[in-house]
């Protein structure tokens, strides 16, 4: 919560430093030279909050892993032919997903990723299934990291981990780009580019863009306000111009009879 | 798919730099292959006979990016170049920012550098896209101190590539066909991605692919409604 006057702005504005927004200094400069009576305004500014590259909003994962049923075996077993139901329920638990160690739901949950993308059944190897896989990586680092937070090097791992796949979708962008947005509508990623203008948010350039926008809008009503009380006059001249037109229409009529009067 | 992989050795940067040594050489090599897809495209009046054009591709076709003469993009009179990010705003609206590469000769080594030059083009229509390679011709008059040149048509759009010699649908190092050809053959994935039955490009737009407008830092937190949608929260 801030308030400023505008005078104590452009007072404020050190026409040199800032070299990336030349349009907006010219127009305060302009606003500056030529208004006298400046008023006081009433801006509100909140810093946003910096989330880091790991969040799930910047790194553009839109939902997390999906949970898996515990009491589902592990699919490698069955595909190996081991026979199930032979078997009594408590020697069957010992090949669910709840009883093996976590990395077996990890594989699956990498196998299902992979199945919705692959292009033929052992394709582990094109950019669509490396992209798939490491979605799978990166969702649940990011949940391991929420947990143990002081693991630094996890951290790194995951933000390399992260550019990586940005790098791959860039060049799968690239390279066919109908692929590519099919890729991020079954995995569900959102993709953004990186900004070319990555300046630190400061207070005085953050105001000056909410400053320009306030002149905006004023600008703008007044405008709106201007073609409203137009419209309305429009609407009260044609009905004038009706009344004009038929005295006119009768005048020229009555100077026709004078005419035929005065030629008999 | 023998034969592709063949054929690719002969795109690759290291290949050229072995055989074509002499740049002379390289030079009208590129040249006959330029004018030959010249003939199909464009050019057909005498007028435009004298025109210079740069050839520009992407790295994916060819790696090696040539144009014939240094120095001449201001004068030429059409062009072929590659579309950069630009988003029109206030000051210059209806244009596309359009660079074009050249070689220019450094004498000290007797060697080709490559060159960049960026032009504003008129698009009324804004039919141009980051990354596509576009041809623009240079205008009569100036229409703005910025803009002299006009865009005439999207020749290769971004990520839809084909391979100026065969005319076929490329991706990456390989045809499209092959890539079909392949997964058929081990047994095609029915869930996988089908490009007959696929829609255009755009169907993703402000929904998952924020890439057709400019990105940003996001600088204000609004309690009503998000007036940012393409912030980006570092």
């Amino acid at each position: 919560m801030m308030s400023v006057s505008l005078i104590n702005l452009f007072k404020r504005v050190n026409f040199r430093e800032t070299v990336s927004a030349p349009r907006r200094l010219t127009n305060l400069f302009e606003l500056s030279q030529s208004s006298r009576g400046l008023k006081t305004v009433h801006l509100e500014w909140k810093r946003p909050e910096k989330l880091g590259s790991i969040h799930p909003k910047n790194s553009g994962d839109l939902e997390p892993l999906p949970e898996l049923d515990k009491s589902e075996i592990f699919q490698e077993f069955k595909e190996a032919g081991i026979d199930i139901e032979k078997m009594s329920e408590e020697q069957r638990k010992l090949y669910t997903l709840g009883f093996l160690p976590g990395i077996y739901a990890h594989r699956t949950q990498l196998q299902n990723a992979l199945s919705k993308v692959q292009r033929h059944r052992f394709d582990t190897d094109s950019i669509e299934a490396k992209i798939a896989r490491s979605t799978v990586n990166i969702r649940r680092l990011q949940k391991m990291q929420v947990e143990d937070q002081r693991n630094k090097k996890q951290k790194v791992f995951l933000k390399e981990l992260i550019d990586k796949r940005r790098s791959m979708l860039n060049k799968l962008r690239e390279a066919d780009y109908k692929r590519f947005e099919w890729l991020i509508e079954q995995l569900n990623i959102e993709y953004r580019p990186q900004p070319e203008n990555t300046a630190r948010i400061t207070r005085k350039n953050s105001l000056r863009i909410l400053t320009e926008e306030y002149c905006d809008k004023v600008k703008n009503d007044r405008l709106e306000a201007l073609k409203k009380k137009m419209q309305v006059e429009k609407e009260k001249f044609e009905i004038e111009k009706k009344q004009i037109l038929e005295w006119i229409e009768k005048e020229e009529a009555a100077c026709e009879k004078l005419k035929q009067l005065i030629s008999e | 798919m023998a034969v592709t992989r063949r054929l690719h050795k002969y795109y690759t940067v290291s290949f050229l730099k072995k055989w074509y040594v002499s740049h002379q050489r390289l030079c009208s090599w590129f040249s006959e292959i330029a004018a030959k897809i010249v003939k199909k495209e464009e050019v057909e009046e005498e007028s435009h006979a004298n025109s210079v054009l740069c050839w520009f591709t992407t790295d994916s076709v060819q790696s090696y990016n040539l144009s014939f003469v240094s120095g001449m993009a201001s004068k030429a009179v059409r062009l072929l170049g590659r579309c950069l990010p630009f988003f029109p705003g206030k000051s210059i609206p209806n244009a596309t920012r359009v660079q074009i590469r050249e070689l220019e000769l450094d004498e000290t080594i007797n060697m080709y550098f490559p060159k960049d030059t960026t032009f504003f083009a008129h698009d009324p229509g804004q039919v141009c896209k980051p990354g596509d390679i576009v041809l623009i011709s240079s205008l009569p008059q100036k229409l703005t101190p910025l803009i002299e040149h006009e865009v005439l048509k999207v020749v290769y759009p971004f990520g839809d590539i084909t391979d100026p010699i065969t005319g076929k649908k490329v991706m990456n190092a390989m045809y499209r066909e092959d890539i079909e050809f392949i997964s058929e053959m081990y047994g095609k994935n029915e869930k996988g991605f089908d490009y007959e039955n696929a829609p255009e490009r755009g169907w993703q737009e402000d929904k998952k692919d924020f890439s057709h407008k400019q990105s940003y830092r996001r600088f204000q937190v609004y309690d009503k409604e998000d007036k940012q949608p393409y912030a980006v929260d570092y």
